[in-house]
């Protein structure tokens, strides 16, 4: 039952929240949502605490001692996911409580925001691969609520690209379900990682799916739009967890623990990956917005995330499990920040903003930290995962794709740089000399998020061996059962 | 009974292509998406009849249902005279064509679930049980999404 939470508590308050709304318009939903995702994070950490390092959870829920036939599974690498969803979700909560009040009504947006979460969580908590599609398409649809919260002819255009692309995507992967079902007779994961099935034709239907829902490039054109058009906390939860959930944590899922993990695999993974690294990085370049940039940033990011799980050595695994938590937790950082400053400033066009860095000091250092994390600059925690995954690289002789992953990130920190230069350094504007830094809930949430940066960046060794380290056993087994499956085979 | 399902399929799923009205149309398709779910339970393939009604009916449906919200689609629009003879003819047709051309399918009678053996209740509320969770996802995911765009048009009012 104790795992059950995850899902079940964000959809109850989700469902009793436009009642709420209806007695009281902020404080109340502010409060329930808020304390709904603490008590998520309080109940992720004390799993943490008693996770013994290997094996898995398995709970079937009971009502009156009738088996309902719910099986919710935890495994390490379930475990930091539902660890980074708890972090940035509740980081999102608190900002939201000073910055959504402009985006008409808090519950309605709380309530979304909560299935969202509940969906996410159901995502990685199930080991039936119908489940987790339906959880994805729920995750998805809340996803579409909240860029059509910006309200504006752009959102709403956002929204549009942003659902017809998913829907595609979503058509690709239950193709591949279906045809898993079709070969295997079976949905539930390992069934189907002991079938020994696996087929050329599905694994490219899943991976172009999964593409979609990552960003990747050729598959990212609707991210800048949603992201742009959309209120901050979207791109924040979005880029944050939701691309990794529903992107990247499936992925590695099907490919590492339900068909085999092949060369093939590997070889187009790290491809997407480069190409991912290197567009994101040059596509980001020439922009002036926050939230673009921002977007392009992360095409960029979890292209890294890619190639070091792409690799396929236990050393790209952990560097790449290591970054999807890390970028979690940084670019939702920034992506609050770009918040911040729209709205203080009413835009988040760099060319028109500059010197804010006085008034806004929280702002301005957190921004700092994050563009550094982001960076790879030591001794924050973007340094050691991209110094993990170069290292795996130059330790899988791919040297030159070393190099590329090196440049790009020199690449990330100019822009990033740059931006910050523009928008925090210089001398102020004459608009903005009255302007005073973001109300304390989004200040708190920033400054946490800022804390969590240099928190993992100095003690990382023990958030490795804590959260990681079971996470990437969890995909390296997948890959001993493949390479055992291979043997049989040969 | 299979017969008078196949009809009602056929029917909605014709109302759902002549009618202009696009939310109507949705909901006659999901309306065909049901019954075709009860069909493939009838032929023993209980995993199909619920895959069927989760995706097209569920989750489809919710999909198609916002679409049309965020592009203005439920707006009032006019009937045409329903093309009723065209429906017909084309209706006539296809039943001529299935009576001669299709005796039966190609059915691997090895992987047909005996008569009987699973229970479309035990399929939708036993063994999938998480799936309904899920959908409890969708649908609030869609109601919610649903009022935002509702309030906001009415904030632009349009």
């Amino acid at each position: 039952m104790f795992l059950f939470i995850f899902v079940a508590i964000p959809l109850i308050v989700a469902s009793v929240m436009l009642i709420i709304g209806r007695f009281s318009r902020d404080v109340l939903p502010d409060f329930l949502a808020n304390l709904c995702f603490f008590l998520l994070l309080c109940a992720s950490i004390m799993i943490s605490c008693s996770w013994p390092g290997t094996g898995q959870y398995m709970h079937i829920l009971k009502w009156f001692s009738t088996n309902l036939n719910i099986k919710v599974v935890l495994d390490g690498l379930s475990l930091l996911m539902i660890f980074t969803i708890s972090i940035v979700s509740l980081s999102v909560g608190l900002f939201s409580i000073n910055y959504m009040g402009k985006y008409g009504s808090k519950s309605l947006y709380y309530a979304i925001l909560l299935v969202l979460v509940a969906s996410m969580n159901g995502i990685v908590l199930t080991a039936d691969l119908f489940t987790m599609y339906i959880f994805i398409e729920a995750a998805g649809i809340a996803s579409y609520g909240l860029v059509s919260l910006g309200r504006t002819r752009y959102s709403t255009e956002g929204a549009f690209k942003y659902l017809v692309l998913s829907a595609i995507a979503s058509s690709f992967i239950l193709l591949g379900i279906a045809g898993v079902f079709v070969n295997t007779g079976t949905t539930d994961i390992r069934s189907i990682s002991a079938s020994g099935f696996s087929s050329k034709f599905f694994i490219i239907l899943f991976l172009t799916g999964f593409s979609f829902k990552c960003g990747l490039v050729p598959f990212h054109t609707w991210m800048p739009d949603a992201y742009t058009a959309a209120p901050a906390v979207l791109p924040a939860i979005s880029s944050g967890i939701f691309v990794k959930v529903a992107g990247v944590y499936t992925v590695a899922r099907i490919f590492f623990n339900a068909l085999p993990f092949s060369a093939g695999v590997s070889s187009v993974m790290v491809y997407l990956g480069i190409i991912s690294i290197v567009v994101g990085a040059l596509l980001a370049l020439g922009q002036s917005g926050l939230k673009r940039l921002l977007a392009y940033s992360s095409i960029s990011q979890v292209g890294y995330i890619i190639l070091g799980i792409g690799i396929g050595t236990p050393l790209g695994i952990i560097g790449g499990l290591l970054h999807m938590f890390n970028h979690a937790i940084f670019k939702s950082l920034l992506f609050l920040n770009a918040g911040a400053v729209e709205y203080t400033c009413g835009t988040d066009d760099s060319l028109k903003l500059g010197g804010l860095g006085k008034n806004m000091p929280f702002t301005s250092t957190t921004n700092v930290i994050g563009l550094l994390s982001a960076a790879g600059v030591p001794p924050l925690n973007g340094f050691w995962s991209k110094l993990i995954i170069v290292v795996a690289l130059f330790k899988a002789n791919m040297f030159l794709y070393g190099f590329i992953a090196i440049l790009a990130s020199v690449l990330t920190l100019g822009y990033l740089l740059l931006i910050q230069r523009r928008v925090f350094f210089g001398k102020i504007k004459e608009c903005f000399e009255n302007i005073v830094d973001v109300p304390f809930w989004m200040n708190l949430s920033m400054v946490g998020l800022g804390l969590v940066c240099v928190w993992v960046g100095v003690s990382f060794a023990p958030i490795l061996i804590k959260w990681v380290l079971p996470a990437a056993n969890v995909l390296m087994q997948g890959i001993r059962t493949s390479f055992c499956a291979l043997g049989g085979i040969l | 009974m299979d017969i008078l399902f196949l009809v009602g399929v056929i029917v909605f799923v014709a109302c759902a292509v002549l009618l202009k009205d696009m939310m109507k149309a949705a909901i006659c398709l999901m309306v065909s998406s049901i019954i075709m779910g009860i069909i493939f339970f009838r032929l023993h393939a209980p995993y199909a009849g619920v895959f069927e009604i989760s995706v097209i009916a569920g989750l489809v449906m919710v999909l198609f249902i916002m679409t049309i919200s965020l592009i203005g689609g439920d707006a009032d629009v006019k009937e045409p005279p329903v093309p009723i003879a065209v429906f017909i003819f084309l209706f006539l047709v296809f039943s001529l064509v299935v009576a001669l051309k299709i005796p039966g399918l190609p059915i691997d009678q090895s992987r047909v679930l005996p008569i009987g053996s699973v229970k479309i209740g035990e399929v939708l509320w036993i063994r999938r049980t998480f799936d309904i969770i899920g959908q409890v996802g969708v649908i609030f995911a869609g109601v919610f999404v649903l009022l935002s765009v509702v309030g906001a048009r009415r904030k632009n009012g349009k």
